[in-house]
């Protein structure tokens, strides 16, 4: 049968479920400057609230993203247990789990609203079967393995590796890669694109693609903090509850339902609610309702022998009056409170949040100090920290360098200021392994002050060449080989006459003139 | 021998594999502890590790055959093809067994049209309990499997020896060992305990069908318990716990500066993460 206009346009005015999505993907990626000025390292949000993570798969190098992925972070806590149990981010998970369950994916998950709208695309759909069923206990495997075994294994080989966020996470590729290359300002991250990216853009790709035919491709087979909280869903406080008293087994909900359920509110339940209008004996409903509206009230009254008939419809419909008028003053109290969060989010991350390096402290006279314009030779710098597992591949090859072309060529190495450089374990680390270096260890400044005012945005690890006067004359993104580094090294010193700055082809080049504290300090200066 | 002795016999049999596996667990936890108290710098050398094994092989060696031997008779003596009288009776037990068991015999649509022909069918509750044998004898070879695996991986694994972090990328074998052992000792240990405890197919025949007769057989829809009062205080105890634990965690991490590990990760370019570089 044709629908009548009225009809169509009543069928674009979103649910309140897609609405519910569409406020949770804008909550978690509040920080729109980052999209539209794409300069993240200048514009990202750096705050303490950082710390919150999001309940479902959100990026946190996402250039909106304003808390961390519970997965990513999940991975390098895990990393990190060699020193110190990652006690934040398991009570995190608990947390989300006892509270809402899967609800989280079927309601707050951004990754999840981007395959429920590329599912709308008409397309003929694969259906449910034993092998879809089979598969959605691929999950689990990749949970155990990608985000426990693999970052334990590298753990032990003081390697921090997030297995899942680097070679599977369809959410880190498309936000965070697509979304900071799609702006021009980051053109320069094209050049670090390699086979991983290759790698994972295919991938992310097979989502999207498989996202239009088979409902929720990811979230079924794939998504680690699916089966995380999934474990939770038969406790959950909130989400999807059956009453097995008036359940007659039909299997109504069960065949209604696309995802692979034994039975509603099961491990699989996303806890969307489509079932609950299907069900012929009202079977299905949102449980955690009871604790605002419980419905003792109207069953007592109906059971209550005492009154007589016409007692009890009118205290019924005073009771239901009552009720709605509740159920009235709660929608309004919380669509009220979602719109003043949305907007004190939005206004606060854009406007207020914090996103810029810190004021660096001086430094006191006393405190030796290193700086590239004033040591008279070629320097090769590194940006670095501990937790970077490229950077630390890496380094052996600088050190060959700096013994390669000692006393004509300076190398150092600049650690990020985190939590390691403050509590003093990427020094151990650097007196545990690099002990034989070549390379002078520096730290940066507060908040990663010089990283920041030299380059802008960019990542880990970072090389710049510097030539004798102090201009970067060079600047490489990502790892580095060995051959690559030495003909950097090569066309630094050939360069006979050094630029000088301000003039011709140099007259927008950055001069590195930073004083950097040591880190470690070189030997002979101890 | 009869069936009954066969019973009796396997009932045995998972009892002594139980206890056999406790004991090899044991058994080789006690070797790593010593292994790495009297190692000194290499407590896990190859030589060392190759002697311990040597005396723990008897005991892993009887441990497999005990659990395939109990994996077997637990099969050959599974009962249940038991036939269901009237269409109420076997529609709930073809229900309940649907729920429980996921039989693709069943077509749940035809319960819910209420077509009769296909799930009154005596027939299907001979391939539900093949399908049960043969996952039981499933789940007997993979508990052996996984009893010697997690052993030897695990003695293998607690290798101290710190590695050169310029050769990060290790070896695939270490690897799969290092996955494998916590994946078998916990699927491992769950097939051994489904061993024991679950109910055989004709137990739970017998249970559905007292609770049919002890219900009007004229209701429509069969009347069913509700969860009882002592389950809803163990979901909500559970859930009290469980919130606890979690907000303990919380501001315990938050105490140690499991917050500051974090804000570090995310207020930077992971550019691996992200698959980039």
């Amino acid at each position: 049968m044709k629908k009548t206009l009225k009809e169509k346009l009543a069928s674009l005015i979103p649910t309140k479920r897609r609405l519910i999505q569409l406020y949770a993907a804008l909550l978690t990626n509040a920080h729109l400057k980052g999209y539209i000025t794409g300069d993240i390292t200048e514009n990202m949000y750096k705050g303490d609230l950082k710390a919150i993570c999001s309940p479902g798969l959100n990026c946190y190098s996402c250039p909106g993203a304003v808390g961390a992925c519970p997965l990513g972070s999940l991975q390098n806590s895990l990393a990190g247990s060699g020193r110190s149990v990652p006690y934040y981010i398991f009570g995190i998970l608990l947390l989300y789990g006892i509270i809402l369950g899967r609800w989280i994916c079927g309601f707050l998950c951004p990754f999840g609203l981007v395959q429920d709208l590329l599912h709308k695309i008409k397309t003929p759909k694969l259906k449910k079967s034993k092998l879809t069923k089979a598969l959605s206990y691929l999950k689990y495997v990749i949970l155990v393995l990608f985000v426990f075994i693999i970052p334990l294994f590298y753990m032990l080989k003081d390697v921090t590796l997030p297995s899942f966020c680097k070679y599977i996470c369809p959410a880190g590729t498309l936000g965070g890669a697509i979304g900071m290359l799609l702006n021009p300002v980051n053109h320069g991250m094209l050049e670090s694109l390699g086979p991983l990216f290759t790698w994972k853009f295919a991938l992310m790709c097979s989502f999207i693609v498989g996202a239009v035919f088979i409902y929720r491709i990811f979230c079924r087979f794939i998504c680690p903090l699916g089966a995380i909280y999934g474990l939770f869903n038969r406790f959950s406080i909130l989400g999807i509850k059956l009453e097995k008293k008036k359940c007659i087994d039909c299997g109504l909900c069960i065949s209604k339902c696309k995802m692979d359920i034994s039975h509603v509110g099961d491990h699989e339940c996303i806890m969307c609610g489509e079932c609950i209008p299907v069900c012929p004996t009202k079977a299905i409903s949102w449980s955690g309702s009871k604790i605002i509206l419980p419905e003792n009230e109207i069953e007592s009254v109906k059971s209550d022998e005492a009154l007589t008939e016409h007692e009890r419809e009118k205290k019924l419909s005073e009771v239901t009056r009552r009720r709605e008028r509740r159920v009235k003053i709660l929608k309004i109290t919380a669509s009220v409170l979602m719109v003043a969060t949305l907007a004190t989010a939005l206004i606060y991350y854009n406007f207020f949040g914090k996103n810029e390096a810190v004021e660096e402290p001086p430094i006191s006279e006393d405190t030796p100090t290193f700086n590239p314009r004033t040591n008279g030779k070629v320097t090769v710098v590194n940006f670095w920290y501990t937790d970077c597992q490229g950077c630390k591949a890496e380094l052996p090859h600088f050190d060959k360098i700096a013994k390669e072309y000692s006393g004509r060529v300076d190398v150092v190495a600049i650690h990020a200021d985190d939590f390691k450089l403050a509590n003093g374990a990427a020094l151990e680390w650097v007196n545990e392994y690099y002990s034989d270096y070549d390379i002078l260890f520096l730290k940066d400044g507060a908040g990663d002050a010089f990283y920041n005012k030299l380059l802008g945005s960019g990542g880990y690890p970072m090389t710049l060449v510097v030539a004798d006067n102090g201009v970067i004359v060079e600047r490489v993104e990502g790892e580095m080989t060995e051959a690559e580094l030495r003909d950097a090294v090569e066309r630094a010193l050939a360069n006979t006459v050094p630029p000088v700055l301000g003039e011709g082809a140099y007259e927008n080049f950055v001069i590195f003139d930073f004083e950097l504290e040591y880190l470690k300090l070189p030997e002979g200066e101890e | 021998m009869n069936e009954n002795s066969l019973k009796k016999l396997c009932r045995i049999l998972v009892i002594v594999t139980a206890a056999l596996v406790a004991l090899c667990g044991i058994a080789y936890a006690v070797s790593a502890i010593h292994l790495y108290s009297t190692g000194g710098a290499t407590p896990y050398a190859k030589d060392r590790v190759s002697t311990y094994l040597l005396y723990l092989l008897p005991i892993s060696i009887l441990t497999v055959l005990s659990v395939i031997g109990s994996g077997i008779l637990s099969v050959m003596t599974a009962e249940g093809e038991g036939k269901a009288r009237g269409a109420a009776d076997k529609r709930d037990i073809l229900a309940k067994l649907y729920r429980r068991y996921r039989i693709s015999a069943i077509d749940s649509r035809a319960i819910g049209g209420g077509d009769m022909a296909i799930v009154t069918d005596p027939e299907s509750y001979g391939a539900i309990a093949n399908e049960r044998r043969l996952r039981k004898l499933a789940r007997g070879i993979f508990a052996a499997v996984c009893t010697v695996f997690i052993a030897v991986a695990l003695v293998f694994v607690l290798n101290p020896a710190r590695y050169d972090p310029s050769e990060y990328n290790s070896t695939v074998v270490e690897l799969v060992l290092f996955a494998l052992a916590p994946c078998a000792a916990i699927v491992g240990g769950y097939f051994i305990l489904s061993l024991i405890l679950t109910k055989s197919l004709g137990t739970e025949l017998a249970l559905v069908k007292a609770q049919i007769a002890s219900s009007s057989p004229k209701e429509a829809p069969i009347s069913k318990p509700d969860g009882s009062k002592n389950g809803q205080k163990l979901y909500t105890g559970i859930r009290i716990a469980v919130l606890a634990v979690a907000v303990a965690l919380i501001v315990t991490g938050i105490a140690v500066g499991d917050v500051k590990d974090i804000i570090d990760k995310a207020i930077r370019i992971c550019q691996e993460c992200i698959g980039i570089g």
